[in-house]
């Protein structure tokens, strides 16, 4: 065997070895149009080392025979490739091609072209005679062909990534056609250099699979890496002893031969594990090299944060090895607020020291957190465009996520529902991020939740706490107040009127026992009536501001309008409105819904400052709903909330409390100056007919 | 579109297909919801410019609901001061190109509309959508790809379909003529240097009005199988698809059609006649018409998936609500009465008159378009599309009562006029009270002189009785025939062009209206184009 074999045995083992990893992927045509050019070169390169190894003399012509067919055969599909990756149909081109193909290796099996081929030290001497030339004008189109199509595909694309690829299969292709054209070069005639520019290209293509994700393969070539190393590893290995052992132990019967191939296959056996995470370990080190820690960290994330019980901890432990495993420009957690279930990035981790003014925040009704809800996958940027159910964005929103150059947004589920978001942004090369990249945030973002909900549900429990105790106080203040309230008004109105009134009897008792009913006796009683109308119109008042008797008789509809009437007295423009068929909750929640307009309505009276407010509600076969709105300086959410819990207002609180031990729900929607929107809703279990 | 060709020169096709198609997989919820948001979205754009101020009245709707409740139904007069101005620092957004459409007599000589670069974006996807569409036999299946040839028979910029001449994929498509070439020429040049270029290098899409793709196969019909051979050897090219086509004829026993010169992928027709037409198209094209329904100021409104039946509603390029057929016609016999609207998840089977509010910028604000569309059905059973389907009857204002018993829409009045057989020119009608109420029909029949007025009168007549019940009613309830009809002159319409061609008139202003022409275009007709046919024929006899 001379030296030029061996080119040509590598080639073939390398597009053989590429043809295997391509094979998981073949449900894309472009993908499977590749895997047929690397069967057509794999086939040239085993001919061409047939013959160039020449076991066989007389086996010499035969394989140069195959050898123009296969050639052309190589560059065609090639070339079909290259159309495929350029989404063009193969055309008439390629079919007219293959029949060439076809009809080359017709003639040349048939003695037409090759005219005498032999083998010597490795140069093959061979004459085409005229064929030389028809072969040559075929590869030539070809190659002029493929060239004109990756040279408008680069120059036509905007997208960088694609260029980048493009221009790698442009070097390719080049390199493997100056090479082929080598055959030309008197010299070199005979020669298997073509195969360098062939292996040149298939080493090129791999690259571009592996850093510009040519083909989707990346995944399949690092693991196919791995096993067909250790194949040609073990394989060598395995030759070696033998030979070596066949050396010193030449008399060895043919058991014993059998006996020591058995014993060594054990032996190799025995150091497949170790050897197989050893090679593993050296690619993945090669695949990423400096982040190989990070991402190793990422992937032992579960057992790192499952006692972290502090949310900062654990976002930092999940931030930190993102940025920089992945080179991302930033990552950020989100988490939803208590209140609005409005999205916040609470936690954000940036590559560089550079900050951004820009907030990211997703609306609870945002399609981007329902789609993440629903589907429980990674969402791509590009992907926002593309999903038709994320149609309703806003292009503000799209702004913003454009601003941040975020990439990914990974859901972070608990017992089937958002819990958080994960958002990445975009690789600081540009480089989109890989299958297996998202793979591998995906089981980080699932394995994550269950820290991150721990440490919540720790958060929000401590907020639980201190909530609980304020509204126990409230509750007490409440009372006590109440009891102070009515005591007050009773005192200072049916108390005294009716100790005038007592007064009053007693003056009518004096005058009657001094005989006759008299003009005084009847004018005492006439106050005495009047004082006791008047302390039982008082008592009435004290008792409907108790239970408004308009709620049980009239209902909810009515209830809900009369208590607009006191903002309309303020000069407040009010509008009431009603959609579907009305029917009766039971009272508990009448009274609740009731309390919450009439807290709304408080609250816009004496702080909104707002010239408008609308009153909606909706009855629908599965729920009501209740949307209290107004026009006025609106205020900010979260830090009412939190004073009113460090102070104990409790207002909004007390109503999210009322309705939720109701089964309902309450949602606040404000901005500064942008008015306010109280939403309430009620399952509806067993309507009944409003009176 | 940078971004959609992109993606389909990488051969994604299916992001192709769920960016451009998907909204045929949307949910009605989903649907809605996307509605809501956008419609939200413009609220606070109408509220930061002129124009919202002014439409929206000082209302400040923050829900659907609101929107319904507070802002009132408008029409064009309430945009003319801003759009016939084309104020553009008046409106939400600034216009990335303004289209007009022709206005209807004692209107406006053009009703302008602006269109936003945002706006533009959907409808680039909406044209892929509509091409992907017309070639296809399931999801995700797209059988175009780079170069693919296309012929634009539609009018030109800024016409609103000449606006989709405009975003229309040119750079991936190779279009017949180029179009940046083809906006130069007249129509008729257009068209036959696309037919020119057809020949040599092969057609794959044809978009075009009904009516045109329909003329093109009556003129086929009428050249038969002749050859103009001194014609043919300057386009050497040609002569393989000829001789194929002629062999194909020949073998089929009938003149050389369309269908024989080229296999299409994708014919897409617009007007209210595609439907007439659509057997007619089909025959000469060998393929079946893709419709869709659109107008200057909505652009897209919904589209024919391949079942070729119902249009599917697109949710992001206008906000819809319904006005219920007895609701509009009340509302337009009391101008005072305000009609309650529907939305699309409140719908019924049945038909409604269609208002609109502009998406992404747009400015039109609750507008009745005046259409009159029926639903045909919630959702589409075949192809599991969970969306109303519709087809378009005709203007609101383009339908002839007739003795308050029926409605007759141009569609109606028409198909009774292909159905009866009759080989016509063109025709035009409207409603006379002369005594009784009646249909008069004018109509001008290609060579003319076997049939009289009172036979197409009959034809017409029975075709009208199957196509509208409430007409067959009318006579058998009243013994009514309520259909005249007169033969106009040979030559009437091609008269008329001539002289609004003389006057300057708009190319949409060529031919007379279908439904309620003008008294004095009627006389025309009649009386001019009749005087004129008599001269020319005494001139040829003396």
């Amino acid at each position: 065997m001379t030296i030029w074999a061996f080119i040509p045995l590598i080639t073939f083992l390398t597009y053989l070895a590429l043809l295997i990893l391509t094979v998981p992927s073949l449900e894309r045509r472009v993908n499977r149009v590749f895997a047929l050019y690397l069967g057509a070169a794999a086939i040239w390169s085993f001919a061409s080392f047939m013959l160039h190894i020449n076991l066989f003399p007389e086996q010499a012509l035969y394989w140069n025979e195959l050898l123009p067919a296969a050639l052309v055969w190589t560059l065609l599909a090639y070339y079909h490739f290259i159309r495929a990756y350029c989404n063009k149909r193969a055309g008439m081109g390629v079919v007219i091609g293959y029949a060439l193909v076809a009809l080359l290796l017709g003639l040349s099996l048939g003695g037409f072209i090759v005219k005498f081929a032999h083998v010597e030290n490795g140069v093959l001497h061979h004459d085409l005679g005229v064929s030389l030339y028809f072969i040559g004008a075929i590869a030539l189109t070809v190659v002029g062909a493929g060239l004109y199509q990756l040279i408008r595909r680069y120059r036509s694309s905007p997208d960088a990534i694609e260029r980048n690829r493009t221009g790698y299969l442009l070097a390719g292709w080049s390199i493997l056609v100056i090479f082929g054209y080598s055959n030309l070069v008197p010299a070199w005639a005979g020669l298997p250099l073509d195969h360098f520019g062939s292996l040149a290209n298939a080493v090129i293509v791999a690259y571009a699979i592996h850093r510009y994700q040519l083909l989707d393969l990346k995944r399949v070539l690092r693991r196919g890496l791995v096993y067909s190393s250790l194949t040609i590893i073990f394989t060598a290995q395995y030759l070696l002893l033998l030979l070596i052992l066949q050396e010193f132990f030449t008399d060895w019967t043919a058991q014993g031969g059998l006996a020591l191939a058995a014993l060594l296959a054990v032996l190799v056996a025995l150091l497949f594990n170790p050897l197989r995470n050893l090679i593993q370990n050296w690619i993945d080190r090669l695949f990423y090299r400096e982040t190989y820690d990070y991402r190793q960290m990422l992937l032992s994330l579960s057992d790192q944060i499952s006692n972290v019980l502090d949310l900062g901890d654990v976002a930092q432990s999940i931030l930190v090895p993102i940025v920089e495993a992945m080179h991302a420009k930033q990552a950020a957690l989100l988490f939803p607020q208590i209140e609005s279930g409005d999205f916040d990035a609470q936690f954000v981790q940036q590559a560089g020291k550079g900050t951004t003014s820009v907030k990211l925040r997703f609306a609870g009704d945002n399609p981007i957190v329902t789609w993440l809800t629903t589907e429980g996958k990674t969402l791509r940027r590009e992907l926002i465009d593309v999903i038709p159910q994320l149609k309703g964005l806003w292009e503000k929103e799209k702004a913003v996520l454009d601003e941040l150059e975020l990439a990914l947004l990974c859901p972070i589920r608990s017992k089937g529902r958002l819990s958080g978001i994960l958002a990445v942004g975009a690789k600081k090369s540009g480089i989109p991020y890989s299958d297996e990249e998202i793979d591998l945030l995906m089981t980080m973002a699932n394995e994550a939740a269950v820290a991150i909900e721990n440490a919540r549900m720790l958060d929000s429990l401590r907020i639980e706490q201190l909530r609980v105790k304020r509204l126990l106080e409230q509750v007490s203040n409440t009372q006590e107040e109440e009891r102070k309230r009515i005591s007050a008004d009773l005192h200072d109105s049916v108390a005294q009127w009716l100790a005038a009134a007592s007064y009053r009897a007693q003056t009518v008792n004096a005058l009657l026992s001094r005989g006759g009913v008299n003009d005084k006796a009847r004018d005492e009683l006439d106050a005495m009536e009047s004082t006791i109308d008047k302390s039982l119109k008082e008592l009435r008042r004290v008792v409907i501001a108790l239970r408004p008797p308009a709620l049980e008789e009239l209902g909810l509809n009515h209830a809900l309008k009369q208590s607009l009437e006191e903002l309309q007295a303020v000069g407040v423009e009010c509008r009431f409105s009603r959609t579907g068929e009305s029917f009766r909750l039971p009272l508990d929640v009448e009274i609740a819904v009731y309390r919450v307009v009439q807290e709304a309505v408080n609250n816009i009276r004496k702080h909104a400052k707002a010239t408008q407010a609308s009153l909606h509600l909706q009855y629908r076969e599965d729920r009501l709903q209740v949307q209290v709105r107004d026009n006025g300086r609106g205020f900010d959410l979260s830090r009412t909330l939190d004073s009113a819990i460090s102070v104990g207002h409790m207002g909004l609180l007390g109503m999210k409390e009322r309705v939720e031990a109701l089964g309902g729900d309450v949602k606040i929607r404000t901005s500064q100056d942008g008015g306010t929107l109280i939403t309430l809703s009620f399952p509806i279990q067993s309507p009944v007919e409003e009176k | 579109m940078a971004e959609i060709v992109e993606l389909l020169r990488q051969g994604r096709d299916e992001e192709v297909w769920q960016k451009c198609c998907g909204f045929i997989d949307l949910s009605l919820q989903d649907f809605m919801k996307i509605q809501d948001r956008l419609l939200l979205e413009q609220l606070e754009l109408l509220r930061r410019c002129e124009l919202g101020r002014y439409i929206i009245n000082g209302a400040k709707p923050g829900s659907v609901e609101e929107f319904r409740e507070q802002v009132p139904l408008t029409v064009y007069d309430d945009y003319a001061p801003f759009l016939l101005n084309k104020r553009a620092n008046a409106l939400p957004k600034k216009p990335a190109l303004w289209q007009y459409t022709s206005g209807k007599s004692g209107e406006y000589p053009f009703r302008w509309a602006p269109v936003t670069a945002e706006q533009l974006k959907e409808i680039e996807e909406l044209l892929f959508a509509l091409l992907f569409f017309s070639g296809c036999k399931r999801r995700n299946d797209i059988n175009f790809r780079e170069d693919d040839k296309i012929l634009y028979g539609m009018a030109p910029p800024p016409y609103a379909t000449g606006t989709m001449a405009r975003v229309f994929p040119y750079q991936l498509f190779k279009f017949l003529p180029p179009v940046d070439e083809a906006e130069k020429q007249s129509f008729e040049e257009r068209m036959q240097r696309g037919f020119d270029l057809a020949l040599s290098e092969g057609l794959d899409v044809f978009l075009a009005l009904s009516s045109v793709a329909v003329a093109i196969g009556d003129r086929f019909r009428q050249q038969g199988n002749k050859t103009d051979l001194k014609a043919l050897l300057k386009k050497p090219r040609a002569i393989p698809r000829l001789a194929k086509g002629l062999i194909k004829s020949k073998l089929a026993h009938r003149p050389l059609l369309p269908r024989d010169l080229w296999s299409l992928r994708g014919l897409i027709t617009f007007g209210i006649d595609s439907s007439i037409y659509k057997e007619k198209i089909r025959d000469t094209w060998g393929v079946e018409p893709l419709e869709f329904h659109g107008c200057t100021e909505a652009v897209l409104i919904a589209m024919q998936t391949w079942d070729h039946e119902g249009m599917t509603f697109i949710p992001s390029l206008n906000f819809f609500e319904f006005i219920p057929e007895e609701e509009s016609i009340k509302s337009r016999e009391d101008f005072t009465y305000q009609p309650e609207t529907l939305l699309l998840d409140e719908l019924k089977p049945g038909n409604y008159e269609l208002v609109i509010t502009s998406l992404h910028g747009g400015p039109f604000v609750r507008y009745r378009l005046g259409h009159l569309v029926k639903i045909t059905s919630l959702r589409n059973e075949k192809l599991n599309i969970d969306i109303p389907q519709m087809v378009f009857l005709s203007r609101v204002d383009d339908q002839i009562d007739i003795a308050g018993f029926t409605r007759l829409s141009e569609k109606t009045i028409w198909q009774a006029i292909e159905n009866a057989g009759l080989s016509y020119e063109d025709w035009t009608a409207r409603k006379e009270v002369n005594g009784d109420p009646r249909l008069h029909l004018y109509i001008e029949l290609k060579n003319n002189g076997h049939v009289t007025a009172g036979q197409v009168a009959s034809l017409v007549h029975e075709e009208l009785k199957i196509l509208d019940a409430p007409y067959a009613e009318l006579e058998s309830f009243t013994h009514l025939h309520p259909l005249e009809v007169t033969l106009l002159p040979e030559n009437a319409f091609q008269l008329y062009k001539r002289r609004q061609q003389a006057s300057g008139a708009d190319l949409t202003q060529l031919t007379p209206p279908h439904i309620n022409p003008a008294d004095e275009t009627i006389n025309f007709l009649v009386k001019a184009a009749g005087a004129a046919t008599e001269e020319a024929g005494q001139m040829v006899e003396a």
